[in-house]
């Protein structure tokens, strides 16, 4: 089965939903990590839109935590990469290497 | 810690609009973020950014929803679609009966609305068609009025409200071209002036100019094209050619294209001076205006009252008295003024009826389909099927049968509405009669109301069922028999009414369109005359004795008289009273009788043949004669029992004079029915009396030995050099009297009986349909009778009393209203009808009887054929 191709949008979310790690992964968490290491503005909204169409892949299981007091007594849904997520991240890593190979000069040219 | 919380109705919002499983999460991360903004925007504006955000989240959990959703409506796919085409074809008489009911009703009711859609919303032709209005002018008592030149330059120099006002006029008037040949076309008057408004210009010569309305200009004319194809070949000679109309001489100046009309079509146009202030007795003038852009009918209406009472005074400048005050009203142009006529009683009642009863029986068909497939819909939800989807795979079938019949009813009413345009010749030149886009979108409108209605309706209601109770039921929970049964009666009630109404009608029209006479149909010329307004000054003889006497001078005629009446028109009736036998002034019979007033020799000209007595003689005629009159068979037979009648006298009863009668008439003579009562049986009785009319158009009659129609020529100018202000029209042979009418009343009568009729078998279909179905869910439990030992006559008796019970009520319940209907009709149609048939009603309702027992003997007899056995084995 081809694995799925990934959106720009969804590298990012898977990014940080790995960085954060399957017990402090959820879509606050995961934007302010977009925002603070990506430096650019994330729209919330998008980032449950996202989760969804990932966990619909299958790259990604959620489960609701423990309720949190300063939530209101809500609980959290947690995001954690599968190993199809992870593979995916991986594929895509590779493909975009493969395609920067060779571009650094004819970048810095189109730079100058 | 409350004010740290969300804003509360942000929460109460995302709970109702998120899924119950992002419920938490989704809100308990909203709730985090507005405490983190809190601490740092403060309350007020983290309430409003937490408002915001929460908006895109809901935005966002839409887009999943729509993307992710299996909703149904989406998902109408081509697979549904082979499924309903599948159905319709599954069951093909069903299907059949269902789409040629509602093509029916589309045609019908697409039809009646371009009728009247045409007749109340028809606007001129031409650019600003919609801004031109007529005036309603009325006295204080409210009696027709009629503007004059004062008020015609009051208003063109005061209004703000109008753009234009002009003069016009229209009537047929005889036309001489040079030395040549005449001939009887539409002639109108107009103020030069309004041309510019017209989009028209001339294709030949110039239009009619301000300068030829002046007094003492050279008469101008200009003419349509298609006058100047067929009388002048459409040369340029044509120019400066002459035209004769009554008595004076125009010369053609231009020639005005073929959708040039205004005001009421004809052929001919003449400049409309206005006399000149000043004037002692001023004209009456026919106004209209064209309203001021931006300018509204109400405003425009305060204005003209008040400018028309201003001029009304001697002194122009003051207002008038109230008594003398005129009321006018603003129409729209193409406002057809009048009673309710036969058009508009044809274009909105019967189509709604129609419309009714074939959406009733759709609905029933449809529904008995539903009914039967209430075990699967039922088997289709437990099994995860949405109900949303059902409902929308029922309406695609519904909607499916609504596109043909749309396609087929819209086919059929082009066709029918082609023919329609092409039979009224009478009508004004503005109304167009051919399908417009309205027409299309009106048909495809009801054809999506009632697909949907019958297809959702039942639909909703079949779904709505629970699995057990279907099952518990043996798969007939959908309890076809109050909803169907209810529907069915509505629907028969109205067939009834609208059948013995169509008839009463159908009968009325046909009677009067046509019946064997005893009339030299072939060998009598006969015309119209239409004489000028009179004048005081004017010490001729009347117009009907003067023509009388120059026809009878043609070569080649036999005999001739004119008369108020032709033969096969209607006559007008009035009650009149016998004196009793022995003529000591005592009264006998009484009732209605049609009377015509006739030259010397009229009756003569009909070669009426002597039953009795003797004809009208010279004597009859003289002034001091006695009043005697000469009556038809049908008479005889009405008030005196068919014996010779001949000197017997009778009376009018006139409620306006003092005495409450005329005078007594004493009877001369006996001839055969002439057609007095227009043909009508119920108007037959008549009488014929020595005189002439008083109106301004009275008709002639010419008996010739051989081919009337030579004689046309020489009467046309025999009566031109009489008087040339008279106008000749509808010269024909007597057998083409009314013809038109005639024709157009057969067809009405035709269509109304197929629309009864057509109304008669749907619903008798619809009731098939219905009995057929019952006695399909009924099989277990006539199964079971059966198998208990109940006859097969006891269960054939038991199937046909509950049909009974609904053609009954149907029948009652229509009778009622068919009464009603009758009623209405004798009411709304400007057309004489003959009183209510008694026969129609009773002869109807066995034709239901008949008919509705015959659809339920093939059900029923399948009923009494089902063996125990197999009945229980069936679902």
């Amino acid at each position: 089965m081809p694995r799925p191709n990934l959106g720009e949008f969804e590298l990012l979310v898977l990014l940080a939903a790995l960085r954060l790690g399957p017990d402090r992964a959820y879509a606050v968490s995961i934007v302010d990590e977009i925002e603070r290491r990506a430096t650019r503005t994330v729209q919330r909204a998008a980032v449950y839109v996202a989760l969804q169409r990932l966990e619909k892949k299958g790259l990604v299981v959620t489960r609701l935590g423990d309720p949190v007091p300063e939530r209101g007594g809500k609980a959290r849904r947690l995001v954690a990469v599968e190993g199809a997520g992870q593979a995916a991240v991986k594929d895509t890593r590779s493909a975009l290497m493969s395609m920067w190979h060779g571009l650094g000069s004819a970048l810095e040219d189109s730079s100058q | 810690m409350s004010a740290l919380k969300t804003p509360r109705a942000v929460v109460r919002a995302l709970e109702l609009l998120l899924p119950s499983d992002r419920r938490e999460d989704v809100i308990g991360d909203l709730e985090e973020l507005h405490q983190r903004r809190r601490a740092r925007l403060g309350a007020l504006a983290a309430a409003a950014v937490t408002t915001i955000n929460s908006v895109w989240i809901a935005l966002a959990f839409l887009i999943i929803w729509l993307r992710e959703k299996d909703w149904s409506l989406r998902l109408l796919s081509r697979l549904e679609f082979l499924l309903a085409v599948r159905l319709l074809r599954k069951q093909p008489f069903l299907s059949a009966t269902a789409v040629v009911s509602l093509a029916a009703g589309i045609a019908v009711s697409a039809i009646g609305f371009t009728m009247v859609d045409q007749m109340l919303n028809g606007s001129l032709p031409m650019q600003d068609g919609d801004r031109f209005v007529r005036f309603d002018v009325r006295t204080q008592a409210g009696e027709q009025a009629q503007l004059n030149g004062d008020h015609f330059r009051l208003l063109q120099q005061q209004t703000a409200a109008f753009e234009h006002i002009g003069a016009i006029s229209a009537q047929r008037s005889n036309v001489r071209h040079g030395a040549g040949s005449i001939e009887t076309v539409g002639v109108a008057r107009i103020t030069p002036s309004s041309l510019m408004y017209l989009d028209d210009v001339p294709l030949l010569g110039r239009a009619l100019l301000e300068s030829d309305a002046a007094i003492g200009a050279p008469p101008a004319a200009v003419i349509r094209a298609a006058m100047w194809q067929r009388m002048y070949r459409s040369s340029a000679s044509a120019l400066g050619g002459e035209l004769s109309i009554a008595g004076s001489k125009y010369e053609i100046v231009g020639v005005m294209p073929d959708t040039f009309l205004f005001p009421s079509g004809g052929e001919v146009w003449l400049p409309h001076s206005i006399e000149p202030a000043g004037t002692q007795v001023l004209e009456p003038l026919s106004l209209f205006g064209i309203l001021a852009p931006g300018t509204d009918a109400a405003s425009a209406e305060v204005e003209i009252n008040s400018l028309a009472n201003l001029v009304h005074s001697p002194e122009a400048a003051s207002q008038v008295e109230a008594r003398d005050r005129l009321a006018i009203g603003v129409q729209r142009f193409t406002e057809v003024p009048g009673p309710i006529g036969i058009q508009r009683l044809i274009g909105v009642l019967v189509p709604l009826l129609v419309v009714l009863v074939i959406a009733l029986n759709v609905a029933n068909l449809v529904q008995a389909r539903t009914a039967s497939r209430t075990r699967e819909l039922s088997v289709r939800t437990v099994l995860g099927a949405p109900r949303a989807r059902l409902i929308a795979q029922l309406t695609l079938e519904s909607a499916l049968m609504g596109s043909l019949a749309a396609a087929l009813g819209t086919g059929c009413a082009v066709v029918a509405l082609r023919w329609i345009d092409a039979a009224i010749t009478e009508a004004p030149y503005w109304i167009d009669l051919t399908a417009s886009p309205r027409t299309f979108g009106f048909a495809i409108l009801v054809a999506l109301l009632v697909a949907a209605v019958c297809g959702a309706l039942p639909a909703l209601r079949a779904t709505r069922v629970s699995l057990q109770q279907t099952i518990a039921s043996g798969g007939q929970a959908f309890d076809v028999s109050r909803f169907g049964a209810a529907m069915m009666v509505t629907q028969m009630a109205l067939a009834v009414a609208l059948l013995s109404g169509a008839l009463v009608m159908a009968r009325g029209l046909w009677s009067a369109a046509g019946s064997d006479l005893e009339l030299p149909d072939q060998q009598v010329l006969t015309a119209q005359i239409t004489t000028p307004p009179p004048s005081a000054d004017d010490e001729r003889l009347p117009a009907p004795e003067r023509v009388a006497r120059a026809i009878a001078e043609i070569p080649g005629v036999l005999a001739s008289g004119t008369a108020d009446h032709l033969p096969r028109y209607d006559a007008p009736a009035s009650a009149i009273e016998v004196e009793a036998r022995g003529g000591n002034g005592a009264l006998g019979a009484a009732g209605q009788a049609t009377r015509a007033m006739v030259s010397e020799g009229f009756l003569e000209s009909l070669r009426a043949r002597l039953v009795a007595g003797r004809l009208l003689v010279p004597e009859d005629f003289a002034i001091d004669a006695g009043a005697v009159t000469v009556v038809n068979e049908p008479f005889v037979a009405r008030f005196f029992g068919g014996s010779n009648p001949v000197g017997a006298r009778f009376r009018t009863l006139a409620e306006n004079t003092e005495e409450g009668h005329g005078p007594w008439l004493k009877i001369v003579g006996v001839v055969p029915d002439l057609g007095l009562g227009g043909g009508a049986e119920e108007f037959a009785a008549g009488y014929y009396t020595p005189g002439h009319t008083s109106r301004r158009y009275f008709y002639l009659s010419l008996l010739s030995a051989s081919g009337p129609e030579t004689l046309a020529p020489s009467l046309r100018s025999s009566l031109l050099e009489l008087d040339p202000e008279l106008v000749v029209s509808r010269v024909q042979l007597l057998s083409e009297v009314n013809g038109e009418e005639r024709a157009f009343q057969a067809g009405m009568g035709a269509t109304l009986s197929a629309i009864g009729v057509l109304a008669l078998v749907l619903s008798l279909l619809g009731l098939y349909a219905m009995i057929s179905l019952s006695i399909t869910q009924r099989t277990r439990e006539i199964g079971v009778r059966l198998a208990l030992g109940a006859s097969r006559v006891g269960v054939l008796r038991s199937v046909l009393r509950r049909a009974g019970r609904t053609l009954l009520l149907g029948g009652v319940i229509g009778t009622g209203l068919g009464l009603a209907f009758v009623r209405l009709q004798d009411q709304m149609l400007a057309a004489r009808l003959p009183a209510g048939e008694p026969w129609i009603l009773p002869v109807v309702l066995a034709a239901f009887a008949v008919a509705g027992t015959a659809a339920c003997v093939v059900p029923a007899l399948r009923a009494q054929r089902i063996s125990p056995t197999q009945a229980l084995k069936a679902d």
